[in-house]
C-alpha cells in the first residue's frame, strides 16, 4: 500500500515518536525499523497487537519489578541471525565464538521466558519455545555459565590431552636445560595440535545437534523482537497516558484530546502547553479553515499522526479515539521544498496529488492535505480547490483539507473553524500590542477546531495577527480601509 | 636458580632482572608497552615481566593501535609471540583466536570491531602462546580494560605503539614502558638520541594552570588550534591549520596556545614567527598538547623553543619507570650491551635495563 514518505512521517512527528521508543534488542529495534499500517487482511493481528500493548500496560502499572525484569532480559540480548542463518543454510561447523553466541542467546531467552511466565503473561503467539536440550548441549557441567568453552566433559579424550598439556606446561616451568626446554616445546606443540583436532571433532558434533534446532532458535528470535517491542509501545504509552484506539470497522474518524508530542515537548521548553485537538471525520470532504498562525498545520499532523499510529498497532496520544481500518494515512504538507525535484512547488504537489487520487479509486484511507494550490493566484487558486473539494466528496476516502479560500465549501462537506483570535478579549490584545510577539499571539490565540457550516465565512484575522507583530501601520490602515471599501478602490 | 645468580653477578648493581622489574612496576595496574621502533625488543619485554609477575597477579591483555602479525613485514623476521601462564584474561580479534595455542574459554564478544574481527575476551585455562590485537581507540580500550578488570585481572598489560595517530597509550595506561633497540640504527649515538628525543616528549611538563585546562578540555575534536587569554576566554579560534593567523593573535593577554592534534614544525614555525614580540612577552608563551606523543618537532626546533622561553605543557602525562635497552640487531649488528645500558640511563636520566643481558642502570642511583 502506499507507503508515507520519510519527510511525511518527519513532519507529522512519527519519526519523533519513534525515538521515543527504546526497543533493547537487534531484533525489536529490526522490527521497529520496519513499522508501518497492518492491512486490513492482518486485521485479527493488528488488534492483538494492540491488546498486547494493553497487557504489558496493566502489568506496568501493577508492578514496578516487571519493567526491571524484562528491560534487563532484553538488553543482553545480541545479534546471532547471521549464525542462526547459517546453521540453515550451511555446513558450516561452528566456531567456539558462535557457539558461545548461541549460548548466551538461549540464557537470555530462558531470562526472558522465566519473566514472562513469572507475571503470568498470556500474549497469543509470543511464547518463546523451551531450550533446555539445548542449552544442556552448551553448557554441560551443570551450573550455568555465561560463558563457554570446548568443555573436558564433552570427550574423555580431550580430557586426557589437556592434562597432557598442563603436564608438560608444569615441566616446562622447572626445566633449565636448553636442549630439553626445546624437546618439551616440540611435545607441548605435538600435544597442541591433537587438542585442536579433537576441539574441532566436538564442534563439528555440536553444530550437528544446534542444526536440527534452527528452527526454534528463529523462531525464538523473532518471539524475542516481538516482545522487546510491544515493551517499547507500552513503556512510551505508559509514560504518555496513551490510550487503546478502537479499530472499527465504519468510516468515521473520531478523535478526542490528541496532542503531538514533538510539538508538545518543544512548546514545554518554552513554557507553553500543547492545546489538545478534538475532531470527527467523515468519509469524503473534511476542511479546516481559520486564522494565520492559529495551528491548522498542527492540528492536521496531529490527527494524521494518531491515525497513522493507531492503524501501526500503537496506542494514541489521545484521550479517545475511534479509527476505521483503513487501507492507506497519507499526508501532504504545504511546505514541499524537498520534493519539488525541478518542478515548481505548485507542480510537485500536482504530481503526488494524482497518485494519490488515482489510489483513493480502488481503497480507502485518510488523506491530509495542507493548503492544496496555495501558491497560485487567487482566482485561479479558488476554483481549482472548490472543484477539488468538490471530486473528493465522492469517495470512502476521509479527507482532510486545510484553506484560506473563501467560498470553496458545500453542504456536502464538513467543516471546522479555528476559534481563532475571535473571542479573545480586544482591549486585552491592545496592551499586548505593545510587546509584539509571538508569545502575544500564542497567549490569545484558541487552537482548538469548533465544527461549523459549511456556509460560515473563512475567518480574517490575517491583518490582526499583523498587526499584533508590530507590521508597519500604514500599510495594516491601507489594507483595512480597502477591506471595508468593498469595491476596494 | 643458577642462572639467576649468574645474572645477578653480571647486573651492574648487582640485583638481578626480577628485584629490578618487580619493584619498578608493583605499584601499577595498567602498564603499556611501546617500542622506538619494530624489533625493538618490546615483545620480550613484555614475556619479561609476565614471568616476574606470574605467581603473584591475574593478567589481562591486550592491545592498542598495532597490528598483531606473526614476523615484521619490514624485515621479514618472525616476531616472538606472547606467552602467557594459566588463567590469564585477555582480549584479541576473532580471527586471531586460532593462533592463541591455550585453552581458551570464551567469557564476552565486545561491540567492539576490528578489521580482523570483533574484540572477544578470553580466559586462557592453560598456559601458551597469544596473539593480540585489540582495539584501536582509547574509548574502545577503556571498555575493554575495564571488562578484563570485572573478569579478575588484576593488572594489565597493554601492548602499545606510540604513533601519530594513537595517542590512546598515554589516555588508558598508568605508565609506560618504553623499548629501545639497536634494530633503529647501528649507530648506538642514533639509538640513544631517538630515545632521548622520544623520553623528553613523554616527560613534557603536565599543565598545572585549572582555568585553562578546564577551557582545553572543553575543546571539540574539530578545532585545530585556540588561542586563550588568562581567564580561558578563547581569543582566536580555527578548525584549519591557521597557525599565521593564531600567531598573529598573541599577546601578554592571551598567550595560552591549545594546539589539538598531531604538532608539527612548520606549524611551530610560522605559529612564532609571527608572534608580535612588541606586545607579547615571548617567554610567558605556552604552546599546550594533549600529550607528549603529539609532538613531531626536530630537536634543534625543540631547542629554539626552549632558548626563546616558550613553555611546552602536556595535558595527558604519562610516566615511564624504565626503558628495556636490546642491544641486538636482527640485521645481525649489535653494541655493547653495558655501554648501551648506561649510555641510555645518562641521556634519558631514566632507568634502564637489559631484559635478557641482565644489565642495568639506575638513574638517581
Amino acid at each position: 500500500m502506499k507507503l508515507m514518505r520519510n519527510e511525511d512521517l518527519e513532519r507529522i512527528g512519527f519519526n519523533y515518536v519513534l525515538s521515543k521508543l527504546n526497543t533493547l534488542s537487534p531484533y525489536g529495534t529490526a522490527l521497529k525499523k520496519k513499522t508501518g499500517i497492518y492491512p486490513k487482511s492482518a486485521h485479527a493481528r493488528l488488534l492483538e497487537e494492540l491488546e498486547n500493548v494493553g497487557t504489558f500496560i496493566d502489568i506496568l502499572k501493577k508492578d514496578r519489578n516487571f519493567k526491571n525484569e524484562i528491560l534487563h532480559a532484553l538488553h543482553t540480548f545480541r545479534d546471532i541471525k547471521n549464525t542462526i542463518r547459517k546453521l540453515h543454510t550451511t555446513d558450516d561447523v561452528l566456531d567456539e565464538v558462535e557457539l558461545f553466541e548461541i549460548k548466551s542467546f538461549i540464557i537470555s531467552c530462558e531470562k526472558l521466558r522465566t519473566a514472562i511466565k513469572k507475571h503470568k503473561i498470556k500474549i497469543g503467539r509470543m511464547q518463546i519455545p523451551e531450550m533446555t536440550a539445548e542449552l544442556k548441549l552448551l553448557n554441560p557441567d551443570g551450573i550455568i555459565l555465561g560463558s563457554f568453552k570446548i568443555y573436558d566433559t564433552y570427550s574423555e579424550k580431550l580430557k586426557e590431552i589437556r592434562h597432557e598439556k598442563l603436564k608438560l606446561e608444569t615441566e616446562l616451568l622447572k626445566e633449565t636445560a636448553e636442549g630439553k626446554i626445546s624437546a618439551l616445546r616440540d611435545k607441548r606443540f605435538q600435544t597442541v595440535i591433537k587438542e585442536q583436532k579433537e576441539e574441532d571433532k566436538i564442534k563439528k558434533t555440536l553444530t550437528e545437534k544446534l542444526r536440527i534446532s534452527h528452527e526454534k532458535l528463529k523462531d525464538s528470535a523473532e518471539v524475542v523482537g516481538q516482545i522487546d517491542f510491544v515493551m517499547a509501545k507500552a513503556m512510551l504509552a505508559h509514560e504518555n497516558s496513551c490510550v487503546m484506539p478502537e479499530i472499527t470497522s465504519g468510516s468515521v474518524i473520531s478523535i478526542f484530546d490528541a496532542i503531538n508530542p514533538e510539538v508538545r515537548d518543544r512548546l514545554i521548553q518554552n513554557k507553553h502547553e500543547f492545546v489538545p485537538v478534538s475532531i470527527e471525520l467523515s468519509n469524503g470532504t473534511n476542511v479546516i479553515t481559520g486564522a494565520n498562525m492559529g495551528g491548522k498545520s498542527v492540528s492536521l499532523a496531529t490527527i494524521t499522526l494518531n491515525v497513522y499510529l493507531g492503524l501501526c498497532g500503537f496506542y494514541v496520544f489521545a484521550k479517545k479515539a475511534e479509527i476505521p481500518h483503513l487501507d492507506f494515512v497519507f499526508f501532504l504538507s504545504d511546505d514541499m521544498q524537498s520534493v519539488s525535484g525541478g518542478l515548481s512547488t505548485f507542480g510537485a504537489e500536482i504530481v503526488i496529488v494524482k497518485e494519490i487520487l488515482e489510489l483513493m479509486k480502488d481503497h480507502n484511507g485518510f488523506f491530509a492535505l495542507d493548503e492544496f494550490a496555495k501558491g497560485t493566484n487567487p482566482h485561479e487558486g479558488r476554483a481549482l480547490v472548490r472543484s477539488f473539494f468538490e471530486y473528493l466528496t465522492g469517495f470512502q476516502t476521509i479527507s482532510l483539507m486545510t484553506t484560506h479560500f473563501d467560498g470553496v465549501l458545500d453542504e456536502r462537506m464538513t467543516h471546522y473553524q479555528v476559534i481563532g483570535l475571535s473571542r479573545a478579549d480586544i482591549s486585552e490584545i491592545s496592551d499586548q500590542i505593545s510587546t509584539k510577539t509571538f508569545g502575544a499571539i500564542q497567549k490569545h490565540m484558541d487552537y482548538r477546531l469548533e465544527r461549523t457550516s459549511w456556509k460560515s465565512e473563512v475567518s480574517k484575522e490575517a491583518v490582526r495577527v499583523a498587526r499584533m507583530l508590530g507590521f508597519e501601520e500604514k500599510i495594516l490602515n491601507r489594507a483595512q480601509r480597502i477591506l471595508e471599501d468593498k469595491s476596494g478602490k | 636458580m643458577k642462572a639467576n645468580s649468574l645474572k645477578e653477578l653480571s647486573g651492574a648493581n648487582g640485583v638481578n632482572a626480577e628485584t629490578f622489574i618487580k619493584r619498578f612496576l608493583k605499584e601499577y595496574k595498567v602498564v603499556s608497552f611501546a617500542g622506538i621502533d619494530k624489533n625493538s625488543g618490546k615483545t620480550t619485554a613484555l614475556n619479561k615481566v609476565i614471568s616476574v609477575f606470574q605467581s603473584e597477579v591475574t593478567f589481562g591483555l591486550t592491545s592498542i593501535g598495532i597490528d598483531g602479525e606473526e614476523t615484521d613485514q619490514v624485515t621479514n623476521t618472525p616476531k616472538p609471540r606472547i606467552f602467557v601462564p594459566k588463567g590469564t584474561i585477555f582480549a584479541t580479534a576473532r580471527n586471531l583466536l586460532r593462533s592463541c595455542d591455550v585453552t581458551k574459554e570464551i567469557l564476552d564478544v565486545t561491540d567492539i570491531n576490528t578489521p580482523i574481527g570483533e574484540v572477544i575476551i578470553i580466559k586462557a585455562h592453560s598456559a601458551g602462546y597469544i596473539e593480540i590485537s585489540g582495539p584501536s581507540t582509547a574509548m574502545q580500550s577503556r571498555i575493554v580494560i575495564d571488562k578484563m578488570k570485572r573478569y579478575g585481572a588484576t593488572k594489565i598489560l597493554v601492548d602499545g605503539a606510540l604513533s601519530r595517530k594513537s595517542h590512546a597509550v598515554p589516555m588508558v595506561s598508568d605508565c609506560v614502558i618504553i623499548s629501545a633497540g639497536a634494530s633503529v640504527s647501528p649507530d648506538m649515538t642514533a639509538v640513544i638520541e631517538i630515545t632521548g628525543n622520544l623520553l623528553n616528549k613523554l616527560k613534557l611538563e603536565q599543565l598545572q594552570d585549572k582555568i585553562i585546562l578546564k577551557a582545553v578540555k572543553k575543546t571539540d575534536s574539530e578545532t585545530k588550534i585556540v588561542v586563550f587569554n588568562t581567564e580561558g576566554k578563547k581569543v582566536y579560534k580555527s578548525c584549519t591549520n591557521s597557525f599565521a593567523d593564531a600567531g598573529r593573535s598573541i599577546s601578554d593577554a592571551a598567550n595560552r596556545i591549545f594546539i589539538n592534534g598531531a604538532v608539527l614544525d612548520s606549524s611551530v614555525e610560522s605559529l612564532i614567527k609571527n608572534i608580535d614580540r612588541s606586545k607579547t612577552d615571548i617567554k610567558k608563551v605556552q604552546i599546550i598538547v594533549h600529550d607528549g606523543t603529539k609532538l613531531f618537532i626536530k630537536p634543534d626546533l625543540m631547542g629554539l623553543l626552549k632558548k626563546l622561553g616558550i613553555g611546552i605543557r602536556a595535558v595527558n602525562t604519562i610516566s615511564v619507570p624504565f626503558i628495556t635497552a636490546n642491544p641486538h640487531s636482527p640485521q645481525g649488528h649489535s653494541f655493547n650491551k653495558s655501554e648501551f645500558v648506561k649510555a641510555l640511563g645518562k641521556k634519558t636520566k631514566t632507568s634502564v635495563i637489559d631484559v635478557v643481558g641482565g644489565d642495568q642502570y639506575e638513574a638517581n642511583a
